[in-house]
């Protein structure tokens, strides 16, 4: 066992550079999830009925497919987009298609989460701010999201952790990230096993860290410590 | 644009694979059940070495991804297939299906027993007492207020994670288990149609775990187990 995580190890390069990738796609998809649930999240209370019905239809879409066929989806239909588009043969990177489809899948689900917590808002505070003349965009940042980010931070913090795990599917579609490097380098050590298994680790690794990080975020924000224990 | 006859062809032959997707989940989250309990009760009532292993066994099910799970297990076993042919278990590891099976009931076993753990916070000595005071039976207490309390937490959490058990059972594909996805894939390579083929894929697994979850939420309400 020893020897195998020797000869394991001399490939810790493509380990190495494929973490970085899977770090890279989990924060970007994780970004830009984040930022398309918030614009989702400020235009449902400010926009009609039938425009509101339509956004909260969007997270029951994505939670009754399969991540997998969303990013089969995306890369394969994206291809044929681009290649009518411009009519030749184009293909969207990995990396790209791999980012955008998870963006997809995970603003549905953080637009949840968000949802959620404004739901729990004290509605008063959002009126005697209109009241007091504020405008939407700052009655949304300055006096609800505060609120919502300090009721959603534990959950935000679960889908984070998911997200990593979930970036393992992008390498289906061929992006070098961790899981592809765990594959490259099973080839070249014979040894699936032990290289899985070192590929585990850094993925447990990140989870640990990221735990940690969210449990420093929950206690610095998160006023209410009774809610912490979700 | 959009081809309906072959979006049809596509739905009936996916439809052909739901029993595969099912058998898998089916199995999984039945043996993961088992499993969970086990583990719970190993966590709780053993020495805390013990419960020790069992947790780490269920917190690497839960911090690596379950695509990763499935090679370590499919294409990991390889590397040992000497001892594991001399213990006649070399068959077993061969065959994606058990693979598949395997890897879906030790990690959907992982996230249950947590479900389980939060479950079983709800329960109280004190019920066997009040339940005794207003001259209850053993077993009238353990039907009638224990088991509805621990199902009344367990249940919403666990339709949940059934749901999740049922997409994830579309990465045995990449191990070339004849499920839904895989059959979506092949007919993708057969006829270059994404959409067609990818809508089918797609109605029919939405179809699939609506009709799981209304099946779970009809019969937590029939059994009067909802807050709503």
């Amino acid at each position: 066992m020893i020897e195998s995580l020797e000869s394991v190890l001399r490939y810790k390069s493509i380990f190495l550079s494929g973490a970085v990738v899977t770090l890279m796609v989990a924060f970007f998809a994780y970004l830009f999830s984040f930022f398309l649930a918030l614009t989702f999240l400020f235009f449902r209370k400010r926009v009609g009925p039938r425009f509101r019905k339509l956004i909260d239809f969007y997270p029951q879409i994505f939670r009754g497919l399969p991540e997998l066929l969303i990013i089969f989806f995306l890369f394969y239909g994206s291809g044929l987009l681009l290649s009518q588009i411009f009519s030749q043969e184009l293909n969207p990177s990995p990396m790209a298609s791999g980012v955008f489809a998870l963006t997809v899948v995970y603003s549905a689900f953080i637009f949840e989460v968000l949802r959620g917590a404004q739901a729990s808002l004290n509605t008063g505070e959002a009126l005697s701010a209109k009241a007091l003349g504020l405008r939407p965009l700052q009655i949304f940042l300055f006096i609800e999201w505060p609120s919502i980010w300090r009721v959603a931070i534990p959950s935000l913090g679960n889908l984070w952790l998911s997200l990593i795990k979930e970036t393992a599917l992008v390498s289906i579609i061929g992006l070098s990230d961790l899981s592809r490097a765990a594959t490259i380098a099973s080839e070249a050590t014979q040894m699936p096993f032990t290289t899985y298994f070192v590929a585990a680790l850094i993925y447990l690794f990140i989870t640990v860290f990221s735990m940690l990080g969210q449990k420093i975020l929950v206690q610095k924000f998160h006023s209410n410590k009774e809610a912490t224990r979700v | 644009m959009f081809d309906t006859a072959l979006f049809w062809v596509s739905f009936k032959k996916i439809l052909g694979a739901v029993p595969v997707t099912l058998e898998i989940t089916l199995t999984s989250a039945v043996l993961g059940l088992l499993l969970a309990g086990v583990f719970y009760f190993v966590r709780a009532h053993f020495p805390r070495s013990l419960g020790l292993i069992a947790f780490g066994f269920g917190f690497f099910f839960r911090g690596t991804p379950l695509l990763l799970q499935l090679f370590l297990i499919y294409f990991g076993m390889g590397q040992f297939s000497d001892q594991l042919e001399a213990w006649h278990l070399w068959d077993y590891f061969r065959d994606p299906l058990f693979c598949a099976i395997l890897t879906l009931t030790l990690n959907t076993a992982s996230y249950s027993t947590e479900i389980v753990r939060s479950a079983a916070l709800s329960l109280r000595s004190a019920d066997w007492e009040s339940g005794a005071a207003l001259g209850l039976s053993k077993t009238q207490v353990f039907y009638h207020i224990q088991a509805r309390k621990f199902l009344r937490v367990f249940m919403p959490a666990y339709t949940n994670e059934f749901i999740l058990l049922l997409k994830a059972s579309s990465l045995c594909s990449t191990i070339t288990v004849a499920e839904m996805m895989d059959v979506t894939k092949s007919l993708l390579s057969e006829t270059y149609a994404p959409l067609e083929v990818f809508a089918a894929s797609g109605l029919v697994y939405f179809l699939l775990i609506f009709a799981v979850s209304r099946l779970f939420i009809g019969g937590l309400r029939y059994a009067k187990m909802t807050s709503a």
